[in-house]
């Protein structure tokens, strides 16, 4: 009976209240119309309207929040259009615009929250509200209607999210509107930069500007499973270039100076940029470019790529990182660095990779640039130091091949005999062993009998848990280091997984790879010729994939990226860009090119040029072979090989300094000859030939001459002047510059040599030169009838009078600068319209062999083993970041930089400076500096506790100092919940251990790039070590002396970097065994239990 | 410089990595948990005179490894044999390693050499010399005393060996269980690479040594 009366009561009063709250509605409308009669209305009207209006949506709220399907309420309006009718009145009423907009923004804010079914299907709902929210487009200024323009924006995008056919309905109503215009989008672009970040909440919660990146995301999202949305955004917004051109934008607002006040700040840390309002809106807008590039359609993905490239890293953070004054250099180098921690998204990481290794600034290498900076004793050698940290601490495949690995396949670092030798495995613990015997020992001035030997045999005494409190000394004993190699190299291990190659000397191949890369720039040049006679050249195809020469192509290939390489389109990733430039994008390396294969003849045939192009080299045999040809095609290059080789010069010219003047020379004379064949292809006035060259032949002539009688001269220093100027003339070449230009760079190159002294063969040159002369005379004349036909397509294309003076220049300038250039040159004076290629690459090598190969390690692994090498002159916190990132290249166990770096009995080259040689040299300098103070050890020992109570104090005075900058703050940072749980351990090296790029990552709540979370079981290696009382006694004048505390704290670090040396050592000696398999045992026992 | 205490460990782990990759057939052997130079193993033969015999042995390193001597090995039940001294169980290993060479000979040769003296039986030198007698003048009864020690093998399966009874790597055998079932498919199947959450970065193409050449695959989109 009860329930009867109840149910009957409850569907009489719901009826009741709809109907009642119906005719309260239409009171309320009917008001709100009697207002809207009026023609003139003023303030008590507006006010009266919104009042009535706020009710009618409240009684409109209150119905949508209880039922899930429209209710009477929602009826009446859509009947009556309350919500259209209501925009279109106030939209007359322009003096209250503003007002108007605001109340109306706030009920449908109010509405949409409350609602619990989606009240967007509703045409009469969803128009007005589009309009409203079009017409706020033009009264952005008012901060109050943008905000809540932004908040129902975001909720108009969880609704779409959420029923994505409101999309289309969207853009129905929208199509009203002239084209189709994505409103909501569109309105949403300008706030993409508005600051504010999620995890820094202002007063009233989120900011606008990150709803309106949270509601775009929305929309990524969107786009990710509608390509329309994702075409409409690509093709008809300027979505794309906002977001990168904002960064530009942002970018240039950031401090141009970062203050520190501490010598070993290098790395810009969470907190310190979070302290920077300019930096942290920077970094929100990398952050959602991130985000959008994520979970975006890949289109849009490849669209904003492509900006950020050209709109942000080329022309704004490229030519800041080249900036003029130090400040601005040091804070660019730190900025660069953070982003790459900051960037997770590999396409846009691998966008600021290909910035850092292929991009040119100015025509010079920013990878050369940055590795240059090393060498800097100042902030700048540290800050660029912590670059380099963090780019091999990405475990990334192009990186190391980039910095390392491309130099050491070669395998000219190593004997010959001794490459089967790098993928040896010793596991006796040999190469451990060596590192530990290279721990000095110092003995004093005073013969204390405290000697290191003692102190290391107390170090091996483990003593647990045992400390006075006084006394004590911390020492990071050799099992933590064991224990910080298993883990750090088996993370290394499992990330290089996903690499290409094992880098064992055997794969990539050392002959292969420099085949390759040669061939591929013939391959380049050959489809630069886009005739299509067949001619009867195809028995001189040989000549092409002869291995010894393209070996040496290959290698002029490889070492001119040492000078970087410039990279201007997003589709051309490849190295050799430079060569493949005359190219087509498209271009890809056919088959027989990969395999090594000789050129197709069908190939050759098709692509060779007009007439009866000949494919040639410089062997006499051939020349004899196509002597009397009218045009040859020659591809030759001789350099570094003189055993391949019958060239004399390159013989003859290698060891005597009369050579290698010679030679240089005949580097000026042949450069003379590369000029004038450019000058032909730059098609300049005649009259110029006349001048310029005259003049240049006679100072050239005047010159040799000169130096022909200054014959003692034996001054070979300014050698490093001819190699920048030989780089200067590589760029001269690419940038395309006029004659003239060549000319006086040439002048200046021969005025290097101007105080050399020549031999008996200056007379030859003096001839050579005026046979040049000769030639250009006869030039000049077929200039003049063949004006007309000369290819302009190829700019670089160059025509030669005659066979014999066809070879191309080759300087061998051993400790310096080797010149060379291959060239390919198409040959003809009856028809100039041959489309020719002309390469040149100037390397800079620091030595050749007398086997004409070079011995090299690349520029990175040289710069840091020189500054490895001066470590005793090093800063402290210089010390502990080289230190460190030598340690952590150990980590990578790829034979052929385990090999390099960690194994003693490798044979390397005698101009190659192994590891074990530098350290040996550190070891037996300290030694000797060490007898030049009275208590040495005692030193050292100051120096231990003044770093351990340094790293204590910086972690306690880390949440109140804010300016304190170490480099251990990061590392404690690692203690924050969901990280690696940090050991127990303390120790002098964590000041820089454990950071990487990890640990910002996880920082940043990145789940999928979180690494593994591996614990340290060890909780035993915190040892305290007791060690005398004395140290009181050690002369306090010698410790002021700001030296020899560098030399104390260096004698400290080398100690414990030849621990951690060892400790690595054995690791691996264990871990080269490992594969895959051993990594999945362990998930296996895990599931087990 | 003293050699140090960790460089044995290194040493005998990596010795233990090369055994693991020779997937020597019917031996299994792990180091002892008190001792890195204790290992424990059983050996089924499965062919030959002794064929179905589960036969317990200790290797025993010495602590000079690799340099000095050979490591010893003592099987723990009686086995007749030629090779082994029927009062100590030690094999004779120095018949076969007369000198340990620290770069020739490895841990895992002598678990193969193991495997062979149940294969071939050799007579030359034995230490055991009635069982090398007997097995030329007498194979019958040979092999009946081999059967003998098989059967008993055999028998004392599922008893623990008393040396190694606080080992907490001993290997031990029970009867075959239904619960074993999904340890046993868990470890056939559940072979799930471990640390999925790491990840190195590479954009080279196979065989094409240039650097960022690979497409992006934008991976969020994979999913």
């Amino acid at each position: 009976m009860t329930l009867h009366w109840k149910r009957y009561r409850s569907t009489e009063s719901l009826d009741d209240e709809s109907s009642v709250e119906v005719t309260v509605l239409r009171q309320h409308w009917k008001q709100i119309l009697q207002i809207f009669q009026k023609s003139l209305v003023d303030q008590d009207d507006i006010s009266c309207v919104i009042s009535h209006f706020h009710h009618a949506v409240t009684l409109l709220t209150n119905e949508v929040a209880s039922h899930d399907r429209p209710g009477p309420v929602l009826l009446y309006f859509i009947s009556e259009s309350i919500l259209d009718t209501f925009f279109i009145w106030s939209l007359s009423c322009p003096e209250y615009a503003s007002e108007l907009k605001y109340h109306q923004l706030r009920c449908f804010e109010f509405l949409l929250s409350r609602s619990q079914h989606e009240l967007l299907f509703h045409k009469q709902i969803f128009k007005p509200l589009l309009n409203l929210l079009r017409s706020c487009e033009s009264s952005t200024s008012l901060e109050l209607i943008e905000k809540h323009m932004i908040i129902v924006l975001n909720q108009v995008c969880v609704s779409i999210t959420k029923s994505p056919e409101l999309l289309e309905f969207c853009f129905d109503i929208s199509a009203d509107h002239g084209p189709s215009r994505f409103v909501i989008f569109s309105l949403l672009i300008p706030f993409v930069h508005r600051e504010g970040l999620a995890d820094k909440p202002s007063a009233q919660g989120i900011t606008t500007g990150q709803q309106a990146r949270d509601a775009l995301l929305l929309i990524m999202q969107l786009s990710n499973r509608n390509e329309h949305i994702a075409k409409y955004i690509v093709e008809n917004t300027n979505f794309c270039p906002i977001l990168a051109t904002g960064l530009s934008a942002l970018y240039s607002d950031l401090p141009y100076r970062l203050t520190t006040n501490n010598d070993d700040w290098f790395i810009l840390t969470k907190k310190e940029w979070s302290e920077n309002a300019s930096l942290v809106q920077f970094m929100n807008s990398l952050q959602f470019c991130n985000d959008v590039i994520q979970i975006a359609h890949p289109s849009i993905g490849h669209h904003l790529l492509q900006y950020i490239y050209h709109g942000f890293l080329v022309p704004v953070l490229g030519p800041s990182i080249h900036q003029n004054t130090m400040d601005e250099v040091i804070a660019a180098t730190a900025y660069l660095d953070l982003f790459l921690r900051t960037v997770y998204e590999p396409a846009l990481l691998k966008i600021f990779l290909k910035f850092i290794l292929c991009a040119k600034i100015d025509e010079i290498s920013l990878l050369d640039t940055l590795i240059n900076r090393i060498n800097f004793t100042t902030k700048l050698g540290l800050v660029s130091l912590g670059l380099f940290n963090t780019l091999i601490n990405l475990n990334c495949e192009d990186i190391m091949y980039r910095l390392i690995f491309m130099y050491l396949i070669p395998c000219r670092h190593v004997m010959l005999s001794q490459r089967r030798h790098i993928t040896d495995v010793e596991i006796y613990g040999k190469n451990a062993e060596k590192f530990h015997t290279l721990r000095p020992s110092f003995s004093n001035k005073n013969d204390n009998s405290d000697s290191i030997e003692q102190v290391r045999s107390k170090q091996l005494r483990v003593t647990f848990d045992q400390h006075n409190e006084l006394t004590e000394r911390y020492e990071s004993t050799f099992p933590a280091y064991l224990e910080d190699a298993h883990f750090n190299i088996a993370r290394c291990r499992i990330a290089c997984r996903c690499w290409t190659a094992p880098y064992d000397s055997e794969t990539p191949s050392p002959d292969a790879v420099i085949g390759e890369m040669d061939l591929i720039s013939l391959a380049s040049s050959i489809s630069s010729l886009n005739n299509d006679n067949n001619n009867n050249n195809t028995q001189k195809s040989n000549n092409i994939s002869n291995p010894k020469q393209s070996i040496n192509l290959g290698k002029n290939v490889a070492i001119s990226n040492d000078s970087g390489i410039h990279v201007d389109g997003l589709d051309m990733n490849s190295q050799i860009e430079h060569v493949q430039k005359t190219i087509e994008n498209s271009f890809q390396l056919p088959s027989w090119l990969a395999n090594n294969q000789p050129i197709p003849d069908e190939l050759l045939a098709k692509h060779s040029t007009v007439n009866h192009s000949t494919y040639n080299n410089i062997n006499e045999e051939d020349d004899d072979d196509d002597y009397d040809r009218p045009s040859a095609f020659y591809a030759f290059s001789f350099i570094n090989s003189p055993g391949d080789h019958e060239d004399a010069w390159s013989i003859q010219s290698l060891n005597t300094s009369n050579n290698h003047i010679r030679d240089e020379i005949q580097t000026c004379v042949d450069t003379l000859h590369t000029c004038l064949n450019h000058f032909r292809e730059m098609n300049e006035p005649k009259n110029d030939i006349d001048e310029n060259v005259t003049n240049l032949l006679n100072d050239l002539i005047d010159q040799i001459e000169n130096s022909i009688e200054n014959e003692s001269q034996e001054n070979i220093e300014n050698f490093v002047d001819i190699s920048l100027d030989s780089n200067l003339l590589n760029e001269l070449f690419t940038k395309k510059l006029t004659f003239n230009e060549y000319l006086m760079l040439l002048d200046r190159l021969i005025e290097d040599k101007y105080a050399k002294n020549s031999t008996k063969k200056g007379e030859n040159l003096l001839n050579e030169i005026l046979l040049i002369a000769e030639e250009i005379e006869q030039y000049r004349t077929i200039i003049i009838s063949d004006n007309n036909e000369l290819d302009i397509q190829h700019p670089l294309q160059f025509f030669l009078s005659n066979t014999q003076s066809n070879y191309s220049i080759i300087s061998f300038l051993p400790q310096s600068t080797s010149m060379d250039m291959s060239l390919l040159v198409a040959n003809d004076l009856s028809n100039q319209t041959q489309s020719n290629l002309f390469t040149t690459s100037l390397q800079q090598q620091q030595t050749s062999t007398i086997s004409g190969k070079t011995a090299d390690i690349g520029p990175f692994l040289r710069t840091i083993f020189s500054k490895l090498e001066n470590m005793l002159q090093n800063p402290l916190h210089v010390n502990l970041l080289l230190t460190g990132i030598i340690s952590r290249l150990a980590h990578y166990s790829q034979p052929l930089l385990r090999s390099l770096l960690l194994n003693h009995s490798l044979v390397l080259e005698t101009n190659v400076k192994s590891l074990f040689q530098i350290l040996s040299n550190l070891k037996s300098k300290l030694e000797t500096i060490s007898q030049t103070y009275n208590d040495f050890n005692n030193l050292v020992q100051l120096a231990h506790e003044t770093l351990y109570q340094r790293e204590n104090n910086t972690k306690e005075s880390e949440e109140s100092s804010r300016r304190t900058r170490s480099p251990s703050r990061t590392r404690s940072k690692s203690a924050d919940p969901g990280k690696e749980p940090v050991s127990k351990r303390t120790r002098i090296m964590n000041f820089f251990r454990g950071r990487s790029r990890v640990s910002e990552r996880v920082d940043n709540n990145i789940k999928e790039r979180d690494y593994s979370q591996v614990t340290l079981i060890d909780k035993t290696s915190m040892k305290f070590i007791n060690i005398r009382e004395n140290h009181q006694s050690v002369s306090v004048s010698e410790w002021d002396d700001p030296k020899t505390r560098n030399i104390a704290y260096c004698a400290v670090i080398f100690n414990e970097f030849l621990k951690e040396l060892a400790a690595i050592t054995l690791e691996h000696s264990v871990q080269q065994f490992d594969d895959d398999q051993i990594f999945d045992d362990i998930s296996s026992i895990q599931l087990l239990y | 410089m003293e050699k140090n205490e960790y460089a044995l460990d290194y040493i005998l782990q990596a010795e233990y990595n090369l055994l693991r990759k020779q997937f020597i057939p019917g031996i299994i052997v792990i180091p002892s948990g008190k001792s890195n130079l204790i290992w424990n193993g059983v050996h089924f033969v499965s062919q030959g005179p002794y064929e179905g015999g589960v036969f317990r042995f200790s290797i025993i390193i010495p602590p000079t490894f690799p340099d000095g001597d050979c490591p010893k090995v003592i099987f723990m039940s009686s086995i007749y044999h030629p090779q082994i001294n029927v009062d100590t169980g030690e094999l004779d290993i120095k018949r076969y390693f007369p000198v340990w060479k620290r770069n020739g000979h490895h841990l895992w040769q002598v678990l193969r050499y193991i495997r062979r003296i149940f294969q071939k039986i050799e007579t030359t030198n034995s230490v055991n010399v009635d069982a090398a007698n007997l097995y030329e003048q007498d194979p019958g009864i040979f092999l009946s005393k081999i059967s003998e020690c098989v059967n008993q093998s055999k028998d004392n399966l599922y008893t623990p060996e008393p040396s190694t009874t606080d080992d907490p790597h001993a290997i031990l055998f029970t009867p075959w269980s239904d619960k074993l079932q999904n340890v046993r498919q868990l470890l056939l199947t559940g072979k799930k690479k471990a640390f999925d959450n790491i990840h190195g970065l590479s954009w080279m193409k196979p065989g094409v040594y240039q650097i960022l050449t690979r497409e992006d695959t934008l991976p969020s989109h994979q999913n």
